[in-house]
C-alpha cells in the first residue's frame, strides 16, 4: 500500500491534503458553529470569478482570487450583518454573478481555454511545490489567529449578544471570521475544487460537534476527520484511477451517513453518548 | 441622597419610523431592584437593550456609572431571555459560564485556575454545580437559566440586568430565583429585570418601572389600577379579568369571569 508514496506527486498530494484537512478542520468547526455555512458556499463560488479574473489579467492564481473572494466575502458579510433576513438572498445573487463573471472572463481571454475542470473538482495530484509553502503559511497564521481569539469566538459563536456586553467586539471578530473562512476556502479550491469544497469544511465539523464538548475539541476531531477521507479518498483515486477530489468527497459523505446511522442507533440506547467508541467506529 | 447608578436622559428609540420609546428619562440609585413591566410590544426589551449598550438611541443618552455602558462592560452581568443559542453547540456548562469573565482583547486561550475556581463557585451558588462538566446543550430550560445567571454573576457585576427571567421555570422555580435575587440584591448588586409576571414582582422588587413606549417611575413595588390601566389601556368595565390589589401586603383579588 505505503509504495504510493514513492511518487513524489503523491508526496506531494499528501501534504496538501493534510494542509487543507487542518485549515478546514478549523475553520469548517467556526462556520458550522456560526451558520456561516452558506456563506462560505457563496465565497468558494463567488472565488470562480476571481479565477477567471486572474487568468483574463494573466495574474497569478492566489493573489488574484483571493483578492476577488475577499472582496465578495466582504460584501456579503457587510450586507447579512445589515440586513440579516435578506442574507441568503444577497449570498444567493453574489454566488451566481460570481460564477458567471468568471465564465465570461475566460470566454474573453485569448488562446487556449484554461482547464476549468481542476478548479471545479480539485488537481490534488498537480499541486506544486510553493502552494505547499503558501498552504504552510496559512495553516499557521488561520491556527495563531484562531488561538489568540479562541474565547472570544467561543463566546460570540455560543451566544453573541452576551459576548457583545462583555464588550467582545463582535463586529471585527465577525469580519475577522469571515476573511479568514475566504482564505481557507480559496487554498481549499486547489485541492478538492470549488464545487466540493463545502463537504471538506461542514462535513467532518458536522460528525464532530455530535461527540465533543468543545470547540478545541470540535476542531481536532475535525481535523482527524479531515486527514482520514484525504487519505482514504487518495488511496481509492490512486487504485482505481478516479479523481481524487471527488474520491475525497464522497469517503467524507460516507463518514457523513455512518455517523448519522450511529446517532441514530445511539439515541435509541437509554445511556449517554460513548465518544471515543462511536469516533472510532465511524471509520 | 446617593448619585444614580443608571441615568437615561430624554431616550428616543425608534424603529422603521415608528418610534419605540418616547422621551425616556429615569434614575436608578445604587441597591435598587427594579422591575420592568409593559406589555408585550412596549419595548421593555428595547430599553434594556439601550441600557445595556447593545441598541444604540436614535436620541438622548444612556450613562451607567457615569459612563457610556459600553465602557463599563466589567461591572455589569446580563442574563438574556432564551438566549438565541444552537442547542447542539459543543461547549460544557462550565466553559459557557467562564465566557462571563471574559475581558477584551487578546489573551492566552485557556482560562486560569483561579477563573475556574470561582466558575465553580458559581454554580454552586447556584446549586448546579454538579453540571459543570455537562454540555449545556443537554440542559433542561431552568438548569440553563440557573447557568445563565452564574455567567452572569462569575464576572463579579455590580448590576444585574435580566430580562424575563422566569419564562419557561415552573412556579416553584420562579419563587427560588426571586428569592435568590433578593438575597443578591441585599449583597450590594442592583438589579434591573425585565418581567411580565406582576404578580410575583409586587413582592419581591423594590420599585417598578412601567414601559410602554413612555416609562413611568414608581418608587414602591405597588400596582394600582391606574397602572394597570396604563400598561393595558383597557377601556372601563372591560379591565383586566385579573385585578390587583396592592396595599402593601401582596393580596389578590380575581374578578368573577363575564359570560
Amino acid at each position: 500500500m505505503l509504495e504510493i508514496f514513492d511518487f513524489s506527486f503523491m508526496r506531494h498530494a499528501l501534504a496538501a491534503g493534510v494542509l487543507v484537512s487542518v485549515i478546514c478542520g478549523v475553520m469548517g468547526t467556526l462556520a458550522v458553529a456560526n451558520r456561516l455555512v452558506f456563506l462560505s458556499g457563496g465565497i468558494a463560488h463567488a472565488a470562480y470569478g476571481g479565477i477567471g479574473l486572474a487568468f483574463y489579467m494573466r495574474w497569478p492564481y492566489l493573489p488574484g482570487t483571493l483578492g476577488f473572494s475577499l472582496l465578495a466575502a466582504f460584501t456579503m458579510a457587510a450586507v447579512s450583518l445589515k440586513a440579516r433576513y435578506r442574507a441568503d438572498t444577497v449570498i444567493g445573487a453574489i454566488w451566481a454573478l460570481g460564477m458567471a463573471l468568471g465564465i465570461l472572463f475566460i470566454d474573453l481571454s485569448p488562446g487556449y481555454p484554461v482547464d476549468l475542470m481542476s478548479y471545479l473538482f480539485g488537481s490534488i495530484l498537480t499541486v506544486p511545490g510553493t502552494d505547499l509553502w503558501v498552504m504552510l503559511a496559512t495553516a499557521l497564521v488561520i491556527a495563531l489567529v484562531v488561538g489568540a481569539y479562541y474565547n472570544d469566538f467561543l463566546a460570540f459563536s455560543y451566544d453573541e449578544e452576551f459576548a457583545q456586553v462583555r464588550g467582545i467586539p463582535v463586529r471585527r471578530l465577525y469580519f475577522l471570521l469571515v476573511c479568514l473562512l475566504a482564505v481557507a476556502v480559496v487554498l481549499t479550491i486547489r485541492v478538492v475544487g470549488l464545487i466540493l469544497v463545502i463537504a471538506l469544511l461542514t462535513i467532518p465539523a458536522f460528525i464532530a460537534e455530535k461527540f465533543t464538548r468543545s470547540l478545541l475539541q470540535m476542531m481536532a476531531v475535525a481535523c482527524g476527520l479531515n486527514i482520514l477521507f484525504t487519505l482514504i479518498g487518495l488511496t481509492l483515486a490512486y487504485l482505481y484511477n478516479l479523481t481524487a477530489g471527488a474520491c475525497i468527497i464522497l469517503s467524507a459523505g460516507a463518514g457523513f451517513f455512518i455517523a448519522l446511522l450511529l446517532e441514530h442507533i445511539h439515541k435509541r440506547k437509554p445511556s449517554g453518548t460513548d465518544v471515543p467508541m462511536a469516533l472510532s467506529q465511524g471509520k | 441622597m446617593t448619585s444614580p447608578l443608571i441615568q437615561a436622559k430624554d431616550l428616543w428609540f425608534s424603529y422603521n419610523h415608528d418610534n419605540v420609546l418616547e422621551a425616556i428619562t429615569f434614575e436608578i440609585a445604587p441597591n435598587d431592584f427594579v422591575a420592568m413591566i409593559g406589555p408585550n410590544g412596549g419595548g421593555k426589551t428595547t430599553l434594556l437593550k439601550l441600557l445595556l449598550g447593545l441598541l444604540v438611541p436614535t436620541r438622548g443618552c444612556v450613562s451607567i456609572l457615569g459612563q457610556p455602558p459600553r465602557q463599563v462592560s466589567e461591572r455589569i452581568g446580563y442574563v438574556p431571555q432564551h438566549a438565541a443559542v444552537n442547542p447542539h453547540f459543543p461547549v460544557s456548562v462550565l466553559d459557557v459560564v467562564l465566557t462571563g469573565c471574559l475581558m477584551p482583547g487578546i489573551k492566552w486561550p485557556r482560562t486560569t485556575p483561579i477563573q475556574r475556581q470561582r466558575g465553580l463557585e458559581a454554580l454552586a451558588y447556584l446549586g448546579v454545580a454538579d453540571l459543570a462538566d455537562r454540555r449545556v446543550g443537554d440542559l433542561s430550560g431552568g438548569q440553563r437559566q440557573r447557568v445563565f445567571i452564574a455567567r452572569a454573576l462569575v464576572g463579579d457585576p455590580q448590576i444585574l440586568f435580566l430580562d424575563e427571567p422566569t419564562a419557561g421555570i415552573d412556579a416553584e422555580g420562579q419563587n427560588e430565583l426571586y428569592c435568590l435575587l433578593e438575597e443578591l440584591n441585599s449583597d450590594g448588586i442592583t438589579i434591573v429585570m425585565v418581567s411580565h409576571d406582576m404578580l410575583a414582582i409586587s413582592t419581591h422588587v423594590k420599585s417598578v418601572a412601567c414601559v410602554n413606549r413612555q416609562l413611568h417611575y414608581h418608587p414602591h413595588p405597588e400596582l394600582t389600577h391606574e397602572m394597570m390601566e396604563m400598561m393595558y389601556h383597557h377601556p372601563p368595565g372591560q379591565a383586566c379579568p385579573v385585578e390587583l390589589l396592592a396595599h402593601g401586603v401582596p393580596h389578590r383579588v380575581l374578578r368573577r369571569h363575564r359570560e
